[in-house]
């Protein structure tokens, strides 16, 4: 699928190349016919000018294409379409026929002027030719500067119909476009233009026959001078006959061009004006012209614009108008005798209610102290609870002193049996110094040898001993540190328990309250019930009253009725004018 | 040392060092000690990295401490057992001899040979 905008910036350029090629063509084939080139010099000026053609032409395009960068680069997708991006391409096709027509202006009376020199360095020809093939460019670049413009714009219009399609609203290229006055002098430039170049050329014409026909003359014999004259005229009459055609052709083509590309969009606006009397009115359309033109084009879309933002309010309001109204009169003509009868139902209905209210707020009044006593009951269990709760606290309490005590007692165990270790230790030492003692003594110290080694297995024994206890008092410690953790557990599960048997017993404490209070109000509704039913009797009787005045104020009603009608074909007329505006949305609107 | 005429050897005392067995002339124990860190750990002399236990007995000699895991005394007299040529040089040629004590042969190690040597290689 094609993308919005692609390729377009070559297509928008594509009429300047033709009108040049056109132009080229005018002017060779006017050359061929009004020069006598001297022999051998036509190829040279062929190969000149082709060459110097292509090359302006290349340069001129870039200049074209340059201009047009901001739309290039949106067809491309480099950059997004965004309004501002859209707007500054829009700004740049608007500005492309008015670059077209002063680049081919320029190119071409610079590049006849060249082409005349180039050629007759390389030909030799004559300095008056040289000046005749200038003087033909420079007579050729307006028409067909002219004829660039015109149709590049034909392509500029629908190209900017195309960049509104593509997400720039039409108001909005209104805006950014610059407008300018002057079409009055753009038509006398393109009138001295359509007008001059034909002259011009035809003069040039004439005077180049009569110089032809005087250097035949000046060197023919008296006799022959009036065969020579039909000769010469003969000669020239079908070329001359066939240039002046093309020219007048070109001529009148632009002059076409011109007409239409001014007619056009005046046409459009006609249109669209037609359009915006019959009441048809939506998002203007981009109506693509030039000059003033343009700014009229712009003023129209204004207009439109502010006229649909205050008519979309306006038949609001009508419509809004002209439904309360009938909604007023509705209203009106509704009976108040029987509003005032359904209200006097609605009474007595209220009075069967209230007694029937008496009878369940009674009921309710007895449900209220059956649950005050049960409250109070759970209140009453919920401190004993609390109670007993603190007694367990207590005790845990006092389990976690004795066994921290106990702790204490079984460590200072430890230390006399570390105590006791240590002088069992020293002992088997003491014991073993007196065995060796005994066994150096010899056979003398025998006895006291064995009695040492006694006492030193004795020693040993205690050693092993304490050990082991040593081993117990450990196992006893580690039982009592997780008795105290154990205990401590206890404490904190008790703290909570009995702060939650306090939440309890506030809760019930407080539903003891509140239903004490719902039984004191339930006694209170039952009383007032009782009162309402008496004054609902008292209403029932001034309702009838209300009524018969009612009817007495009918007269004053039809008066009423009266001005409310009034006020309704009012708001009629006031709708009816204005869905003679019919608003269409953007997409209703579209074609 | 008290050497009979038959080469019996009595007063001995029998120590336990990093699992192996040693035997010390008790005239060459001066006394018993604590456990202390000076002392030369005899089990080191058959694992180097041995080290002695806590509860382990220092026997000195003069200057000379030497710690072992367990000891006791045998004053029982027993045959003196010859030390193989190949072994004279063991212990820093302190190796006395062997015995046989409670169905066990044990190397019976001389403290003053042994402290000897070591001055010796002081110097």
């Amino acid at each position: 699928m094609k993308a919005p905008l692609e390729g377009r910036h070559r297509w928008l350029t594509m009429p300047s190349t033709f009108a040049v090629i056109i132009g080229l063509l005018l002017a060779v084939a006017y050359a061929w016919v009004a020069i006598d080139f001297p022999v051998g010099t036509r190829l040279s000026l062929a190969v000149v000018l082709g060459v110097l053609a292509g090359v302006i032409n290349f340069i001129g395009d870039g200049f074209e294409q340059r201009r047009l960068m901001p739309l290039r680069l949106i067809a491309e997708g480099t950059v997004s379409p965004t309004r501002p991006n859209l707007l500054g391409a829009a700004r740049a096709v608007a500005s492309v026929p008015e670059l077209s027509f002063w680049l081919c202006c320029g190119f071409i009376a610079v590049g006849a002027i060249t082409t005349a020199i180039l050629w007759g360095f390389v030909a030799e020809v004559p300095l008056a030719i040289m000046l005749r093939v200038g003087f033909i460019g420079l007579a050729i670049a307006p028409i067909t500067a002219t004829l660039a413009l015109l149709l590049t714009q034909r392509r500029a219009r629908p190209l900017l119909k195309e960049i509104v399609a593509a997400g720039l609203p039409s108001s909005e290229l209104h805006r950014g476009l610059p407008t300018s006055f002057v079409l009055r002098q753009r038509l006398v430039v393109f009138a001295a233009i359509a007008a001059a170049t034909p002259l011009l050329l035809l003069v040039d014409l004439a005077l180049a026959r009569m110089r032809r026909l005087v250097d035949v003359l000046a060197v023919a014999k008296t006799e022959s001078i009036p065969s020579l004259a039909d000769q010469q005229h003969l000669e020239g009459v079908w070329p001359v006959v066939g240039l002046v055609a093309l020219v007048l052709i070109v001529v009148s083509v632009s002059a076409w061009l011109s007409g239409s590309s001014l007619g056009q969009p005046l046409r459009e606006l006609a249109l669209e004006t037609e359009r915006l009397a019959r009441g048809e009115h939506g998002e203007p359309p981009f109506i693509a012209a030039e000059y003033e033109s343009l700014a009229a084009s712009g003023a129209l879309a204004g207009i439109e614009t502010q006229l649909l933002s205050l008519l979309t309010p306006l038949g609001r309001a009508a419509s809004s108008l002209g439904s309360t109204t009938h909604q007023l009169g509705a209203t009106r003509g509704s009976s108040q005798r029987h509003a005032l009868e359904a209200a006097n139902g609605t009474t007595l209905e209220l009075a069967r209610s209230a007694k029937e209210i008496a009878a369940s707020a009674q009921s309710v009044s007895e449900f209220a102290r059956h649950t005050l006593d049960t409250a109070q009951s759970g209140r009453t269990s919920a401190e004993g609870f609390l109670a007993a709760m603190r007694e367990v606290r207590r005790g845990n309490q006092a389990i976690a002193d004795s066994v921290v005590r106990l702790n204490k007692r079984v460590q200072q165990v430890g230390r006399i049996i570390e105590f006791i270790d240590g002088i069992a230790d020293k002992s088997d030492l003491l014991a073993l110094n007196a065995e060796l003692e005994g066994n150096k003594a010899g056979e003398v110290g025998r006895g006291f040898s064995l009695v040492a080694a006694e006492m030193r297995r004795l020693a040993e024994s205690v050693m092993v001993s304490t050990r082991e206890i040593g081993r117990l008092i450990e196992e006893i410690r580690d039982a009592t540190n997780a008795a105290v953790m154990a205990t401590e557990a206890g404490v904190k599960a008790t703290d909570a328990g009995a702060a939650l048997a306090q939440s309890v017993g506030a809760g019930l404490q407080k539903i003891v309250e509140f239903a004490n209070q719902s039984s004191d109000a339930m006694q209170s509704i039952s009383l007032a019930t009782s009162q309402q039913q008496l004054g609902t009797d008292q209403l029932v009787g001034a309702m009838a009253e209300i009524l018969r005045s009612t009817e007495a104020s009918s007269a004053a009603n039809a008066q009423m009725k009266s001005a409310h009608q009034h006020l309704l074909t009012l708001a009629t007329d006031l709708k009816g004018t204005i869905s003679t505006y019919e608003v269409r949305t953007e997409k209703e609107g579209a074609p | 040392m008290t050497v009979t005429a038959s080469d019996h050897i009595s007063g001995l005392v029998l120590c336990h060092a990093g699992g192996q067995r040693l035997a010390i002339p008790a005239q060459e124990v001066d006394a018993f000690e604590p456990a202390g860190e000076a002392a030369r750990y005899a089990g080191a002399a058959f694992e180097s990295d041995a080290r002695a236990p806590a509860d382990a007995k220092v026997l000195r000699h003069r200057e000379l401490t030497l710690s072992v895991d367990r000891v006791e005394v045998f004053a029982t007299p027993v045959p003196r057992l010859a030390v193989p040529s190949a072994l004279s040089s063991s212990w820093g040629g302190a190796l006395v001899c062997f015995v046989e004590c409670a169905g066990e042969l044990w190397p019976v190690v001389s403290l003053e040979r042994l402290a000897r040597g070591d001055g010796e290689a002081a110097r």
